[in-house]
């Protein structure tokens, strides 16, 4: 064969491929159409009370729809005109009517509500393109009131080849039951994200109300300590007898303000957590003791009995916070004293060990358990307790005038409205019991009470406490040589420093202070003071204020730096004018917060001694470092009162 | 000797003087502070204030010798006594001892001046009444008896 014929065959063929091919494409494009029509003809059929024939072949289909017919919830599809093109049974019911075609206000009864809303939606829903859900209160004569959850879906089309448009809307309503009042629920919209909200706010509102009082009772403790020291000043200016009742009664005025503002303080720093409890070696019983001996002077008028016990199995030495259970002790017993006319306040010491076995039959009970412990539910009850570990159970019962039931609720609640007499001078304070209960709780332990109005009350708390033999860690400041053994209970003496060059007044100071169980350390002027502070430690300093050489400004000024800053300053060692460097002295003016050094040493109380008892020169003193004052010439009450604060008095000679 | 009736005498001694204001309030901190472990106590402090307050009025009166005047000395003196008889409970010394610095400041040398005599009156009137008052009680202490103690 020739190439010729060769090709023309090829080309008859390729023609006649081309021709199936051709025949091919046309019967798939009309197959295409056809169901392209088919899907049409289904997206538009609506109730499917009669199924057309075109969608016969998408039975499954048809049976949803069907299914759908008889459901509960309206499921409707309009277009884009809001037209309705088909619906379920459930809506179709509330219209009455077939709803193909229609629009909403030409289905429903003119008197329906609600039928704005949902237009609304569906018109949100085909103009942004997304899903538009909300409650819809609906009215529908005969049927009556309603709430829906509608839920407006666009549907998107092919129209004009663009894939994105939507062109019809898919509507349900779920008519929710719900009783009357709540609708509230519907209506109420607070999310959790506004519940964090307020928890957040009030915490912080808190914290600045702690701030505020730990602030406020700064500022006003300043000229509060002006104010006493200038009565006291005037208390030594020769008054007649009803001048000096008057002073004593405004002297006792302004203390009570001081007590309150301590209690205040000491509430608030609790609350902020700031509050630290110390670990040191304390006796329980001289605490008893000394309150006892105190219980006494105060009852001397009324007459009243005053015993006290200390149980056997007290031990000695304990370790724990002793200055916070005189501090709860002594507030019991005066207001055991305050609230008795006749018959008894009797204080009672008892210890229980802590044995660490659930199982021991000496393991205290519930009601001994800490407070805090108890608030952890899923720790086992012995937490936190070691052997020789104790809780010092301690009961203050008197015979007077009881507390009333209805008094209980709010009996530890911070400012009770209980009376009390405004001219008996107790230094007590509505917070009293409160603050009792917060401190006896961080140290772990309860205070609880009992009382039969006409017979008498019964305070009783407990603190954990840790026994001295067990909890022995040597001193960093222990001798080597010292042949006692590790464990000595021989409670440090405070190392007190006296400058003062006046030698009546120098030997009338030393007299008190040794009644009062200290010794002290006097040099005669500031630059002689440094120098004692740089070669040895001391828990406390007395300045006079006026010496020759360097006064006790300077004197305060120089310690409080060495604190911060580890170093003495320059220039004070040639007597520069203090003025100078009261300038620069802002960052001292602190009204005795102990927990503000954040220097290398801890801050050493320093207390001036002077006789100007002017306002401007007690600022200087506080601006200087001081941490308070007391007048010349030196009150032995004064004196005592003030170191008290600041170093626990060793027992009294009387 | 009756102890009783020095008894009686000291407590009237005792309550002239705070009546005058010779002696104040701080007086009788320090007659408190007197005790089994501090027996002589009051007596003590008493004479170191003579000694001391005699040394000091000796060294006031030298600086009226100068000129000019050094009333910033004069004053540091002054400061230095009142301290002291505040510290005993003299008031009358220390109430005088105010006006003297007063004195110093305005540099009032006639002020100053009269102010020194008044000064050493008082002091010698305080003086005399303490002696008295220790005697009495030294004798009171000798018959057998307590010393008493005003409130």
């Amino acid at each position: 064969m020739d190439s010729s014929a060769i090709d023309r065959s090829s080309t008859e063929n390729c023609a006649a491929e081309l021709e199936n091919v051709r025949a091919e494409n046309a019967k798939l494009r009309s197959q295409n159409e056809a169901l392209i029509r088919e899907v049409e003809q289904l997206k538009l059929t609506g109730s499917s009370r009669i199924a057309s024939p075109e969608v016969e072949s998408s039975v499954e289909i048809a049976g949803l729809l069907s299914a759908l017919k008889d459901s509960c919830i309206s499921i409707s599809y309009c277009d884009s005109d809001l037209r309705y093109v088909w619906a379920t049974h459930f809506l179709e019911s509330f219209a009455g009517k077939i709803v193909h075609g229609k629009h909403d206000d030409e289905i429903f009864p003119v008197q329906t509500k609600g039928l704005e809303e949902v237009t609304f939606l569906r018109k949100q829903a085909l103009e942004s393109g997304s899903l538009q859900m909300d409650y819809v209160q609906v009215f529908i004569p005969d049927r009556g009131h309603m709430t829906w959850l509608v839920i407006a879906n666009p549907s998107f089309g092919h129209e004009g080849g663009k894939q994105e448009v939507p062109v019809g809307v898919i509507t349900t309503c779920l008519n929710i039951p719900l009783a009357g009042d709540s609708q509230a629920l519907v209506r109420s919209r607070t999310t959790e994200y506004e519940l964090r909200e307020a928890v957040r706010l009030t915490e912080e509102a808190i914290r600045a109300k702690n701030m505020f009082l730990s602030i406020m009772s700064h500022e006003i403790r300043t000229p509060l300590n002006g104010l006493l020291g200038l009565a006291q000043a005037l208390e030594s200016s020769g008054l007649d007898r009803d001048q000096r009742e008057l002073l004593q009664a405004i002297v006792s005025s302004g203390t009570i303000i001081a007590d309150i503002l301590g209690d205040i303080l000491d509430l608030a720093s609790m609350e902020s957590g700031a509050m630290k409890l110390e670990t040191q070696p304390f006796s329980p019983a001289d605490i008893v003791h000394e309150i006892a001996k105190m219980a006494v002077a105060a009852t001397h008028e009324k007459g009243l009995e005053v015993l006290s016990y200390v149980g056997k199995s007290v031990p000695e030495v304990v370790i724990g916070d002793g200055l916070r259970v005189r501090q709860v002790m002594k507030y019991l017993v005066l207001n055991a004293i305050k609230f008795t006319q006749e018959g008894s306040v009797q204080i009672r010491l008892d210890s229980i060990p802590m044995l660490g076995t659930p199982d021991d039959p000496r393991f205290p009970s519930e009601e001994l358990v800490t407070g805090r412990e108890k608030r952890q539910k899923d720790q086992p009850v012995k937490s936190g307790c070691r052997e020789g570990d104790f809780v010092l159970y301690c009961q203050i019962a008197d015979t007077g005038l009881g507390i009333p039931k209805e008094a209980f609720a709010t009996l530890f609640d911070h400012f009770r409205g209980l009376k009390f007499s405004s001219t008996i001078n107790h230094g007590g304070t509505g917070l009293g019991l409160a603050l009792c209960k917060q401190l006896v709780e961080l140290m772990g332990g309860r205070l609880t009470v009992h009382s039969e109005v006409g017979k008498g009350s019964v305070f009783t708390f407990s603190v954990l406490c840790k026994s001295h033999d067990r909890d022995c860690s040597p001193e960093p400041t222990a001798k080597p040589v010292d042949n006692r053994p590790p464990c000595n209970h021989r409670r440090k003496e405070p190392k007190i420093l006296l400058a003062e060059d006046n030698k009546v007044n120098v030997m009338v100071a030393i007299s008190m202070l040794k009644r009062l169980g200290f010794t002290a350390q006097v040099v005669a002027n500031g630059v002689e003071a440094l120098e004692a502070m740089r070669k040895d430690k001391y828990d406390l300093v007395l300045l006079d204020i006026c010496m020759p050489l360097m006064d006790g400004l300077q004197v305060a000024y120089a310690i409080r730096k060495f604190e911060q800053t580890g170093s003495w300053p320059e220039g004070i060692w040639d007597g520069n004018d203090s003025k100078e460097l009261s300038t620069a002295l802002e960052g001292f003016r602190n009204g005795g917060r102990e927990e503000d050094s954040t220097g290398t040493s801890p801050r050493i109380p320093i207390i001036a001694v002077t006789a100007n008892a002017l306002r401007s020169d007690i600022e200087r003193c506080f601006a200087h470092g001081m941490d308070a004052f007391i007048p010349k010439p030196v009150m032995f009450q004064k004196l005592r009162e003030i170191l008290s604060k600041y170093l626990p008095l060793p027992l009294e000679q009387q | 000797m009756d102890p009783g009736m020095l008894q009686r005498q000291y407590v009237e001694l005792m309550q002239a003087s705070f009546q005058e204001n010779l002696l104040d309030d701080q007086f009788s901190q320090l007659q408190q502070l007197q005790d089994p472990t501090n027996p002589d106590f009051v007596a003590e402090v008493v004479s170191l204030f003579f000694e001391d307050s005699e040394k000091l009025l000796n060294d006031l009166s030298k600086t009226f010798e100068h000129n000019p005047m050094n009333f910033k000395q004069i004053d540091a003196y002054v400061h230095q006594f009142k301290g002291s008889s505040a510290s005993i409970g003299a008031a009358r010394v220390k109430a005088l001892c105010v006006a003297f610095r007063a004195y110093c400041e305005e540099e009032n040398r006639d002020g100053c001046w009269q102010c020194l005599q008044q000064v050493k009156r008082e002091f010698f009137l305080v003086k005399t009444r303490l002696q008295a008052l220790l005697q009495l009680e030294e004798k009171i202490i000798a018959a057998g008896g307590t010393v008493p103690l005003l409130e």
